[in-house]
C-alpha cells in the first residue's frame, strides 16, 4: 500500500463512521416495533447535535472487538 | 433482570447455522432466531435500561449510544464475514420474538429482495479529503504592500475557485471509477469536520457494494487512485469491509437523494 492511501480495518472504526451507518443506514422494518421511525429520527437528530466531541469521547470507549 | 426486550441486529437466510457471536448490546447472548424462513440475529436486553425512555434520554449521550452502536455493529460485522446479512438500523427493538416474527413476515418480500441484492458482496467506504498541504500553499499567497496584497488575494481566490472546480470533477471521476468495479455505489453527504474531528475538508464520502471476489481489484484501484491523486491535492482513505448498510432497505435511495 502506498503512503497516499490510508487504509484500516474495522478494528479501529471511528465512531462517526459507525453512527453514519448504524443509525443512518441499514434497515428499518415497521410493524410492532417499540420505537417508531419518527423516534429513530429523533434519536438521530439528537445525536447529530451532540456528536461534535464524539472523536474525543470515542477514545474512552473500549473496543473489545474480535476479528472474524 | 425480569422483563426483557428483543433487540434484532440483522436478518440472514433461514437455516443459517451461525454461532459464536461476540457479545451483544449490554453483553447479552446473541443467537439466530428462525422465523418465517429467515434467521433473525437477536439478543434479549433488560427492559429496564433499554426501553423507549432510555433511548430518548440517551439520544444525546454519546458514550451510551457509542457503546450500543459498537456492540450492535460488532455482531453484524461477525455475521457479515460469514454469510449475507441485512443490517438493522438502530434502534431495533421488539416486544417479543413473536412480534419480531410477525414483522419479518410482513416484510418478507423486501427482505428476500435485499438478501439477493447483497449476497456475496460487502460494502467498502472510500473517503477523499483535500490535503492540508494544499490549503497551506493557497493561504501562503499573501504579500507585503496593501495593493499587492489585494491583487494577490484576488488572484489566489480565483485560482482557488478554479482548483475547487477541478477537484470537484476529479472527485466525481474517482467515485465513478470505483463504481465500475462495484455492483452499486452511492455518494453520501460529506461528514462534518466537527463530527469527524478531521481538519481536512471531506470531498467524497462514498459507499461501494463490491463482490467479495472483486475486493482485491477494488483495493488495488483505490491504491492506484491514491497514488495518482497525491499531486492533485487530495488524500484517499478506504475502510471496510462493512455489512451492506448503504445497500439494504430504503437507505440506498435515501443516501442517493442526499447527494449534493
Amino acid at each position: 500500500m502506498s503512503n497516499a492511501l490510508e487504509k484500516w480495518s474495522n478494528e479501529q472504526v471511528a465512531l462517526v463512521d459507525l453512527i453514519d451507518r448504524v443509525i443512518g443506514g441499514g434497515v428499518v422494518i415497521t410493524g410492532d416495533v417499540v420505537l417508531g421511525i419518527a423516534d429513530v429520527d429523533l434519536v438521530y437528530l439528537g445525536l447529530r447535535l451532540v456528536l461534535a466531541p464524539a472523536h474525543e469521547v470515542d477514545q474512552s470507549i473500549p473496543l473489545g472487538r474480535r476479528s472474524a | 433482570m425480569d422483563e426483557t426486550i428483543v433487540h434484532a441486529y440483522g436478518v440472514v437466510d433461514g437455516n443459517e447455522p451461525l454461532t459464536g457471536f461476540p457479545p451483544g448490546i449490554a453483553d447479552t447472548h446473541v443467537w439466530v432466531f428462525d422465523a418465517e424462513g429467515f434467521g433473525a440475529i437477536v439478543s434479549r436486553l433488560p427492559a429496564e435500561g433499554f426501553g423507549i425512555q432510555d433511548w430518548e434520554q440517551n439520544a444525546s449521550n454519546v458514550s451510551w449510544l457509542g457503546r450500543v452502536a459498537r456492540q450492535h455493529h460488532e455482531v453484524l460485522q461477525y455475521a457479515c464475514m460469514n454469510t449475507a446479512v441485512i443490517p438493522m438500523r438502530l434502534p431495533s427493538l421488539y416486544r417479543s420474538l413473536e412480534s419480531l416474527a410477525d414483522t419479518l413476515h410482513a416484510a418478507s418480500d423486501r427482505l428476500m429482495q435485499d438478501l439477493g441484492r447483497i449476497r456475496g458482496k460487502l460494502e467498502w467506504a472510500v473517503k477523499v479529503y483535500r490535503t492540508p498541504k494544499e490549503e497551506r500553499a493557497a493561504a501562503a499567497e499573501g504579500s507585503t504592500s496593501g495593493s499587492e496584497y489585494l491583487l494577490g488575494r484576488s488572484r489566489a481566490l480565483s485560482a482557488r475557485s478554479a482548483d475547487r472546480e477541478q477537484l470537484r470533477e476529479r472527485v466525481g471521476e474517482i467515485h465513478d471509477t470505483l463504481g465500475e468495479v462495484s455492483v452499486e455505489y452511492v455518494r453520501n453527504q460529506p461528514q462534518d469536520a466537527a463530527l469527524s474531528g478531521r481538519r481536512e475538508q471531506m470531498l467524497l464520502n462514498g459507499a461501494y457494494l463490491v463482490n467479495r471476489v472483486d475486493e482485491p481489484h477494488f483495493l488495488e484501484l483505490v491504491s492506484e487512485i491514491a497514488d495518482g491523486s497525491l499531486a492533485e491535492g487530495v488524500m484517499v482513505e478506504v475502510n471496510g469491509p462493512w455489512p451492506a448498510y448503504n445497500f439494504t432497505g430504503d437507505a440506498g435511495s435515501i443516501a442517493a437523494e442526499a447527494v449534493r
